[in-house]
């Protein structure tokens, strides 16, 4: 399998911001792009009336997730411009973030040059994420979210999405099977995930049968909303302090409270690679089922939509799909060459494959052989 | 790392099987309980707590109550498993593979279709049964000799507005400018038939007519159907709310529709007058129109009309009557034709003929004495199971099958694409026609019976009302028992004492009851009023306001708009938001539309106000909140609230003396949209201000 090396921008806002993000994209060259609905939570301090409801809760938002593929040098200019078209900087309005994948060279990537950013206030980002990645049955995404929430870890998202695995190969008693699932993406730092990561195992008890996935994917760079709890008033100017300190220190972590150090015991899975797959309405779950066939576990279809600013008609759908399989290094080519017996570039799945470094996982795994 | 590698079907064994349907189906039956059991509760307790009436045939209710559950269950798992994804795949290929035109005309013939599919009409015209031809001929003429044409334009409406929804959705056009001017006209419309006698009962049917055609079958489908489209449409598909809009659309072009055939029938139909002038012969040639034939005609001035109008009818020669009836006793086949079932023509002889008309087809009085007891030691009619199924399985096949057929249809020859999951998808339509059938069942026999009582006696908390499922008879009543009662200011009443099983009781005897040739006191109870003026009426506007709360919870169709929502929204708007804000703008309507019928109110008063409102408030609201809140409108009106609704509407008006329960159902629209609009303001305000706070 070729590969050509590109850079995935997404781009996180809520709604009320999307339409900015959508123009800057547009004004920066962009030609397409996919999108997802999903549900940004935050906490929110309540004072109550005269007490009597006060506490933290969490709160949830729609918002948008875009993403889009670019060459990686122009990855900088475009994040950078939507981070001050959008005002990401300033907590609780999103944020945009760059992954650094390769594509298989077969993908339709409709590369083209972009314009470079020309703004005069060039942001700081950070460039010590890792993206962890979290799939729980459907109704487990809040109590996820929260726990994260609770760890300091800021905007957890929630998309939705559908189960496809061993459920696939059942007869219609399938349907006994509830295959509604929720996938929560957080940010962390690098430092931090080893903390983090285990917790979010832990509230999951994702090693447990039929629980769930996770994964975490690091190196990506950008801008993240810091914003964890809605409502804070403390002294005037405490919200500023701690501005300030973030900004000093050039992030958040110093505000997070570190967990408590239990003895986890996870097992987990290393070197692995995420192939996350993009196709066409309604052929996911059989290129899932091929990949399968291939030697990959079950993976989670997610529902995208594609926009084209411009250019030629596609055999693209608007409606598309999207499932990230993660599988072992050497399970790769195997993995690919079922997908492309399955037709995964014929015109009706029109499919787009991208690799991304996976550095854990963990599920539940049977006992040892 | 994989688990499992093999690609070849995983088989379950039998006890496997069964193992996994167990956790499946309760949790869809606890689902339906949770929607259901605030209805039920509320209607036994108040029938049994603030009425102290006990629920007659008790055990029959519960059964029906069960089989509700049953049913919804079934029938919810048929819709998400089968109808809808059906529909959204055609959504989604629709455009894709077809031109404009195939997509018009399929959203035609879909509206269409799911119209005739509705049992809807049969609604109606139970609604309309107790509006008499002479008080609203036109209304009468629609709903019988012209119910097919009704519903014909009733499906056009319903096929333009699906075809406008679908036009919506390709090119992104906003709803606004859709509820401003189909509400202008439909407005007008209504402002003018309140000057005419005859147009202000057909603006009720047109309203109801709108809110009917909207039902659980429909509603679901066409929502998947825009869902599908507005995913790959190129104008954007409208936002986060793409895929809502048709139920609006669906409710208003229905309207116009029906009030444009009765418009056109106007200048044929005679002007509403008394019973008497109705039947009189000098207006025959106009009345005879309303009418299939001029027997069912004289059947129908016999059966409804009052005894002056009977005479009338034969140009007031009683003894053509007299020989009419004679003729019609002797006659099965007439008696069937015109009373429905052979029994009813005695029953309806002993009840309203004259002595003279009862001796002259008996016989003798001794003759007459016997059949009227006969009559009433008649035991209630059972119930028959075989009829039952058959009629609500016929129903629920009507409603599913023929649609899910063309949608197939097209799928495979149209757009010539494989049907994935097939299995599921007919497994979800056999679901929800199973689901649909025992549904049906469950409410005739539960909520409607125990509906219909409560709108029977509902009325005793502010008057008294008779409570006529208790109606008596007592044989070879001798009036020398009767005696005198005094009352504090010194009225004398005359009064009866009676001995019964349970022990001894005072009656008041009042002499019209006394039929002297049969020697039968006959008399229906008496009860309330339970309290005192007011109170009375803000008990029942009370009751009003939770039935339709409770009822409208119940709702299948709502109840998948709301999940619906709730999914394309990634549940950042809650169903249970949306469902009690609809509720509580159901309750407050139905409250609102009693205290209509009660203070008899035109309707125009209790529609066009809150119109105004709606239209400033559908300016100000956004778009998602727009569709959403429309179409909540469209989904309330469904198969629970419905005959709930009207039994209480049509028990309640019955006791005051109000000729039509029509316009509840259509104050039941309103209400509930200006309460989403209202809560879609607050949360977009909201939304909006923790925004600007970051960007302060």
């Amino acid at each position: 399998m070729e590969k050509v090396d590109a850079a995935l921008i997404t781009c996180s806002v809520y709604n009320s911001v999307a339409d900015t993000a959508k123009a800057t994209m547009r004004e920066f060259g962009i030609k397409d792009y996919h999108h997802q609905p999903s549900r940004a939570t935050k906490l929110h301090r309540k004072d109550g009336i005269w007490g009597i409801g006060s506490g933290v809760a969490l709160e949830e938002e729609p918002a948008t997730r875009f993403m889009f593929y670019v060459p990686r040098e122009s990855a900088d200019g475009i994040l950078q411009a939507l981070i001050s078209a959008c005002s990401l900087q300033i907590p609780g309005r999103g944020s945009a973030v760059c992954e650094e994948v390769e594509i298989a060279a077969e993908s339709s990537w409709n590369q083209h040059p972009l314009k470079s950013y020309e703004g005069s206030n060039n942001i700081p980002m950070r460039s010590d994420f890792s993206t962890i990645v979290c799939t729980v049955q459907k109704g487990q995404g809040n109590h996820i979210a929260r726990s994260a929430l609770d760890l300091g870890v800021p905007m957890p998202q929630v998309t939705a999405g559908e189960g496809t695995g061993l459920r696939d190969k059942l007869s219609v008693i399938r349907v006994t099977v509830p295959a509604e699932k929720e996938v929560i993406s957080v940010m962390v730092s690098a430092q931090e995930s080893d903390e983090i990561f285990p917790a979010l195992v832990a509230a999951g008890r994702i090693n447990e049968l039929g629980a769930g996935f996770i994964y975490e994917s690091p190196g990506a760079r950008g801008v993240i909303n810091d914003m964890v709890v809605r409502g804070q008033h403390h002294s005037a100017s405490m919200e500023q302090l701690i501005a300030a300190v973030d900004e000093m220190k050039g992030s958040a972590d110093w505000r997070r409270r570190p967990i408590s150090a239990e003895s986890q015991g996870f097992r987990y899975l290393n070197d692995l690679v995420g192939m996350v797959l993009v196709c066409n309405e309604g052929m996911a779950s059989e290129l899932v089922i091929a990949a399968m066939e291939g030697g990959a576990g079950g993976a989670t279809i997610g529902k995208q939509a594609y926009s084209q600013i411009e250019g030629e008609q596609t055999d693209i759908s608007p409606a598309r799909e999207s499932a990230e399989l993660i599988v072992g290094k050497n399970q790769v080519d195997g993995i690919y060459d079922a997908l492309l017996s399955a037709g995964l570039y014929g015109s009706e799945s029109a499919g787009f494959i991208a690799l991304k470094n996976v550095s854990v996982a963990c599920t539940h795994l049977s006992a040892p052989r | 790392m994989s688990a499992q590698q093999t690609s070849a079907r995983v088989t379950v064994s039998f006890g496997q099987a069964l193992k996994m349907l167990w956790p499946y189906a309760q949790s869809k039956i606890v689902e339906q309980i949770k929607t259901v059991w605030l209805i039920v509760a509320y209607l036994v307790v108040f029938q049994l707590i603030v009425l102290a009436i006990p629920i007659a045939d008790a055990l029959i209710v519960a059964i029906g109550v069960g089989v509700v559950i049953l049913g919804l269950a079934f029938f919810m798992e048929g819709l998400f498993l089968g109808l809808m994804p059906l529909g959204e795949i055609c959504g989604i290929r629709l455009p894709q593979k077809a031109g404009l035109p195939v997509i018009l005309i399929f959203a035609f013939i879909l509206g269409m279709g799911a119209t005739f599919a509705e049992p809807a009409i049969a609604v109606l015209k139970a609604a309309g049964s107790s509006v008499t031809a002479w008080d609203a001929p036109l209304l009468y003429l629609m709903l019988n000799k012209g119910s097919g044409t009704l519903v014909i334009a009733v499906g056009v409406g319903v096929g333009i507005a699906v075809g406008f929804g679908m036009l919506r959705f390709l090119y992104g056009w906003s709803l606004k400018p859709f509820c401003y001017i189909l509400y202008a006209i439909i407005g007008s419309v209504s402002i003018w038939a309140y000057f005419d006698p005859n147009v202000i009962h057909l603006t009720g049917l047109a309203w109801d007519c709108g809110a009917v055609t909207t039902g659980p079958v429909t509603v679901p489908l066409v929502l998947a159907l825009g869902i599908g489209i507005s995913r790959v449409a190129a104008g954007g598909g409208g936002g986060a709310a793409g895929g809502f809009g048709v139920v609006t659309l669906a409710s208003a072009f229905p309207i116009i529709a029906v009030l444009g055939l009765g418009l056109m029938n106007l200048s044929s139909v005679p002007q509403p007058g008394s019973d008497v002038d109705f039947a009189s012969i000098k207006n025959r040639e106009a009345v005879l129109k309303l009418f299939e034939s001029e027997d069912v005609f004289e059947g129908y001035v016999i059966r409804k009309g009052s005894a002056d109008a009977r005479i009338a009818l034969f140009g007031g020669n009683v003894d053509s009557l007299d020989a009419y009836i004679l003729g019609m006793s002797k006659d099965t086949n007439a008696q069937e034709k015109i009373f429905g079932k052979t029994g009813e023509f005695d029953s309806w002889l002993l009840k309203n003929g004259t002595n003279e008309q009862r001796v002259l087809v008996y016989g003798s009085e001794e003759e007459v004495r016997r059949k009227a007891e006969e009559l009433y030691a008649k035991p209630a009619e059972g119930i028959n199971v075989g009829e039952l199924l058959a009629n609500h399985a016929k129903a629920a096949i009507q409603a599913i099958i023929p649609l899910s057929i063309f949608l197939i249809v097209v799928l495979l020859f149209v757009l010539r694409e494989r049907m994935r999951r097939a299995d599921e998808v007919i497994l979800g339509l056999i679901f929800a026609v199973t689901g649909m059938g025992l549904f049906g069942i469950g409410i005739e026999l539960g909520l409607q019976r125990l509906g219909s009582e409560i709108g029977r006696n509902l009325p005793s908390t502010f008057k008294s009302v008779e409570m006529t499922t208790q109606h008596e008879v007592i044989r070879n009543f001798d009036p020398e028992i009767v005696t005198k009662a005094i009352s504090n200011d010194g009225g004398v009443q005359e009064v009866f004492s009676r001995k019964t099983e349970s022990g001894y009781s005072l009656l008041p005897y009042i002499p019209e009851n006394f039929d002297t040739k049969t020697q039968q006191y006959s008399f229906t109870p008496v009860r309330g009023p339970l309290f005192d003026g007011l109170i009375g009426i803000v008990v029942v506007i009370l009751f009003a306001f939770m039935m339709g709360y409770s009822a409208t919870l119940a709702e299948p169709a709502l109840n998948a708009l709301g999940a619906t929502v709730e999914q394309i929204t990634v549940g950042t708007f809650k169903k249970q938001l949306l469902m009690q804000a609809v509720a509580i703008g159901v309750g407050v309507g139905i409250a609102l539309g009693v205290t209509k019928i009660i203070y008899n109110v035109p309707l125009i008063w209790m529609l066009v106000p809150p119109y105004m409102i709606l239209m400033f408030l559908t300016f100000l609201s956004n778009e998602d909140f727009v569709n959403i809140g429309w179409d909540s409108a469209g989904v309330t009106t469904g198969p629970v609230t419905v005959p709930l609704v009207l039994a209480m509407g049509l028990g309640i008006g019955g006791q005051v003396g109000s000729i039509e329960g029509f316009g509840i159902l259509s104050m039941a629209s309103v209400c509930p949209i200006l309460s989403v609009l209202v809560v879609g303001l607050f949360v977009t305000k909201r939304r909006q201000s923790k925004i600007d706070e970051t960007a302060a």
